[in-house]
């Protein structure tokens, strides 16, 4: 049963994370409110703890947004936040190309190629940065990966530029 | 003695007139193969022959001196076999020399005889058949009951014909004599030829007339016993091999004899016979149909007519290319013009052509003006595929020399700044729009992470209202 | 009985009417003359007859099985007789090619032609129509005629019509060929472009918009300032020299001098980047990140 609804509404729970932030604030604004801090010192299995077993998946999708909001650190929500302006120019474009044709072919491969590669190199700072991963990035400081993101994004905004035309 | 004394006049004659008289282009050196006994037959030939510049030399086969080549060259420029009492023409006359003087560039005029009794070598049949022209046995007579040069001749061999014609996109050189509608005699056994198309009829038969064997059906002409008859039987073909050397085999050699230069009975007229003898030798010895290129220039777009025959052309461009032609007649060239109803094409070539397309004549060329030459020109679009393409002329017709014109030029692609830049191309705005919106993202991204002041949790909430 | 001797002399003169023209101009002519076209294994079709002045008026059919018998009696002045020529010509209505067909004739100027589609020369059979022409002719004075016999349309076998397709090389010109270009790309309408495009650009404020509203700034920017006074600027103003670059070769300079322009900043970004992200570390390292 639970699977079958999962299946029906899957789209619903991806939809509002990428493609904008503002029209969800309501909820995460809802959400502290209606389950004020559970366990501030153990948040990582409280809040999905807090789910029933048999929740719908709206309620999971909630919960996994909210433990995002609280348990996010404001420095790597504004990578996100970049993130999904990527994945957003990059979504028009591919929709452009789709609807209107992909000619002139490299000028879409240039485009959306610097939002693919902005993308994966921004995933990368954002993992080497991450609080959560310092253990496995001991050797990597969050200044040493911005320099490296840094020198990786100008390669890719020339490679872009020269390749459009 | 008569024999010396009339050479010395013709040699005197000769000298006299080739100064200003027309020349061969192939060369005035001609050996006619005749015998003492047909001498006095062709005078008028040979006399017009060499009023025409040609220095003859008259040999029997059967002489020892007679040679085609010395230390491997032509000896001679034109040779004419005329009608002989021998069944083989001896060591130095085979048909594979007969060969190797075409193959070197030399002319051949074969007159066969015209008498169902006379012979033809066999070097000569041989020639024949190699060639594609079939000659027919000994004992052949072409007959037509309709068109009888004399009503009371019993054998009806003398055929009474029109001058040759010509399908409209063919040059006529072979009815240039002062009266066009002149009749032409004929007595001789007449020719076949086969489908190769260096064999040009010049001369066919009357529709109804037809060549039997007269020992064997003499009475009644058989299946068995005619050789060709209507259109199919030639008296007159001629052959241009590939490198523009002609040999022309004339079906009955009375035709050029100075019997049938005479009146006709049946119209009591001249015959035209002597003005056709003089356009069959003029052609056979190049003295007519031969053409010159004198001029080929093509120039492209990109650098105009600044820069003449270049090797590289780009796609989608513009070509423009001019051919100038002129033709040989008897002592000059003058400008060729081709038939209206033909074509000179020009072909643009990589494997297939990708354009076969006429030249057509300008009255002046965009670079240069000709006197003595026409000059042909077309303009295309190079074709939206590059590689290695072929300008190629090939223009090959009945009666005229062979032009053959190939030049490889490249056709390069855009060169990568010959593009039209991606902001004129409205379709790709959003895409251009795309990257620069990711720098400026980036450069903000950038400032946001090196100095932005990190907020303390509780507030976040607040704050973003 | 009584008629008899009337209709001796009657054709007794006719004899002599005949014999006199025949002396001042005696011609060739034919009579009982018959074309017979007959399938293989079926009966005879019906004998069609002509004369020197009329013709068959229908079209004869020869299909690649049938074979034609034409059988006729010839005359010198009215006389039968055997003359030297007897021959049927066929020619092509279209290309003028023409070939002629041998009759077997007898002393007694009877003579019969058989002539299937074999016999007929390939470049013959490829024509819409044949035009048969009967020739009669001789030595002597008798003037020969020449005779339309009717027209013959040819129904070839689906094998003979592969053996005649390809005509033989003539010289000749060619049929024109010209390039058929491929068709030029073409942009979508300027107005989808447009709104695109105004979509893209409108991820940049709403990019700006969520950092505003995630509490995003730049407050450390004095204190980063204070610290390394040049290093920062020079770090971001290098970045941002980069990008001018990139720009000026997209718009128009080339790659050699964007090549000379990228070595220039590269020291400087780099130098100035290391001391600015040791400050940045500095504050980390405070807690201040």
């Amino acid at each position: 049963m639970a699977r079958k609804n999962a299946n029906s509404s899957t789209p619903r729970p991806t939809t509002p994370e990428p493609s904008s932030v503002r029209p969800t604030t309501p909820n995460t604004e809802a959400a502290p409110k209606s389950a004020p801090a559970p366990a501030p010192s153990a948040p990582s299995s409280s809040s999905i703890g807090n789910l029933k077993a048999n929740s719908s998946p709206i309620d999971v999708a909630n919960a996994i947004w909210v433990k995002y909001i609280k348990e996010t650190p404001q420095r790597t929500k504004l990578i996100d936040v970049f993130m999904v302006f990527l994945v957003a120019v990059g979504a028009v474009q591919f929709l452009y190309c789709v609807l209107a044709g992909n000619y002139p072919f490299n000028a879409f491969l240039a485009g959306f190629s610097a939002t693919v590669g902005q993308f994966v190199l921004t995933a990368s700072l954002r993992i080497q940065t991450n609080p959560a991963n310092k253990t496995e990035f001991s050797s990597v400081s969050p200044e040493r990966a911005f320099a490296d993101f840094v020198f990786g994004s100008l390669i890719l905004h020339f490679f872009c530029v020269n390749f459009i035309n | 003695m008569t024999r010396l004394r009339l050479r010395s006049l013709f040699v005197a004659l000769v000298s006299l007139v080739s100064l200003s008289q027309s020349i061969s282009l192939t060369g005035p050196r001609t050996l006619l193969i005749l015998e003492d006994d047909t001498k006095g037959q062709f005078l008028t030939l040979i006399s017009d022959l060499e009023a025409r510049g040609f220095k003859t030399d008259i040999l029997s086969a059967k002489s020892e001196s007679l040679s085609l080549f010395k230390h491997e060259e032509r000896v001679y420029d034109n040779i004419i076999v005329f009608p002989t009492k021998l069944k083989g023409l001896g060591p130095n006359l085979q048909s594979s020399s007969f060969l190797k003087h075409a193959a070197n560039g030399g002319n051949i005029l074969v007159l066969l005889p015209s008498s169902p009794e006379g012979t033809i070598p066999t070097s000569i049949s041989e020639l024949a058949t190699q060639v594609d022209v079939f000659l027919p046995p000994k004992g052949f007579s072409a007959v037509s009951h309709f068109d009888l040069a004399d009503p009371i001749e019993p054998e009806h061999s003398t055929l009474v014909l029109d001058l040759p014609k010509f399908p409209s996109d063919t040059k006529n050189y072979f009815n240039t004599g002062e009266n066009p509608s002149a009749k032409l005699l004929f007595q001789g056994p007449g020719l076949a030829i086969g489908g190769s198309p260096l064999v040009q009829p010049i001369l066919t038969a009357p529709r109804f007339a037809y060549s039997y064997d007269t020992k064997e059906a003499s009475a009644n002409a058989d299946d068995e016993n005619v050789f060709a008859a209507g259109k199919q039987l030639v008296l007159v073909a001629g052959v241009q091999t590939r490198h523009n050397a002609r040999i022309t085999f004339v079906g009955g050699a009375d035709m050029l004899a100075d019997k049938s230069f005479t009146k006709i009975a049946k119209t009591n007229e001249m015959s035209g016979n002597r003005a056709f003898a003089k356009d069959v030798t003029a052609w056979t010895f190049k003295e007519t149909g031969v053409l010159r290129v004198d001029m080929i220039e093509h120039w492209g777009q990109e650098f105009g007519p600044s820069v003449i025959n270049g090797d590289i052309y780009r796609v989608k461009h513009d070509v423009t290319y001019s051919i100038a032609l002129s033709e040989y007649s008897y002592d000059h060239f003058h400008p060729f013009t081709v038939p209206e109803t033909d074509s000179l094409q020009l072909e643009f070539t990589m494997l297939d052509p990708y354009y076969r397309i006429p030249l057509l004549s300008s009255s002046s060329s965009p670079l240069t003006a000709r006197k003595n030459s026409t000059i042909y020109t077309t303009t295309f679009k190079t074709p939206d595929q590059h590689g290695q393409f072929t300008f190629i002329v090939n223009y090959k017709r009945p009666f005229l020399s062979n032009v053959h014109e190939k030049k490889a030029v490249t056709v390069r692609h855009f060169a990568h700044n010959e593009w039209t830049r991606s902001w004129g191309i409205s379709g790709s705005w959003p895409w251009i729009a795309g990257i620069w919106v990711v720098v400026v993202g980036w450069v903000g991204f950038v400032a946001v992470w090196l100095w932005s002041k990190p907020v303390v949790e509780g507030k976040s909430g607040k704050k973003k209202q | 009985m009584k008629f008899l001797p009337s209709s001796n002399v009657l054709a007794a003169g006719l004899l002599l009417l005949s014999q006199w023209t025949d002396a001042v101009t005696p011609s060739w002519t034919f009579t009982d003359a018959s074309l017979q076209v007959s399938q293989r294994g079926a009966e005879a079709g019906p004998r069609q007859k002509f004369t020197p002045k009329s013709p068959i008026s229908e079209p004869i059919t020869l299909k690649a099985t049938d074979s034609i018998k034409i059988q006729l009696t010839t005359e010198e002045g009215g006389k039968p007789k055997r003359p030297h020529q007897l021959f049927l010509f066929a020619k092509d209505s279209q290309s003028d090619l023409e070939s002629f067909f041998v009759f077997d004739t007898k002393e007694s100027g009877k003579a019969r032609l058989d002539l299937t589609q074999k016999e007929i020369p390939l470049s013959l059979l490829s024509s819409p129509s044949l035009t048969l022409t009967l020739v009669v002719g001789s030595f002597g004075q008798g003037i020969p005629v020449s005779a339309e016999v009717g027209t013959l349309k040819l129904v070839l076998d689906p094998a003979t019509k592969k053996t005649i397709a390809q005509p033989a090389l003539k010289y000749g010109k060619l049929e024109e060929i010209y390039h058929t270009f491929r068709a030029e790309p073409k942009s979508p309408p300027a107005i989808i472009s447009i709104v695109f495009l105004g979509a893209v650009l409108a991820c940049l404020p709403a990019l700006f918009g969520a950092w505003f509203t995630l509490s995003a700034n730049v407050s450390h920017l004095p204190k980063s300032l204070a610290a390394s006074p040049i290093a920062h600027p020079l770090f971001f103003a290098s970045l941002i020299a980069f990008e001018a670059v990139f720009f000026a070769y997209y718009t128009k300079i080339n790659i050699f001098q964007t090549l000379i322009a990228a070595t220039v900043i590269s020291p400087v970004a780099m130098i100035s980047g290391s001391r600015a992200l040791r400050e940045v570390r500095a504050r980390r390292l405070n807690g201040e990140r």
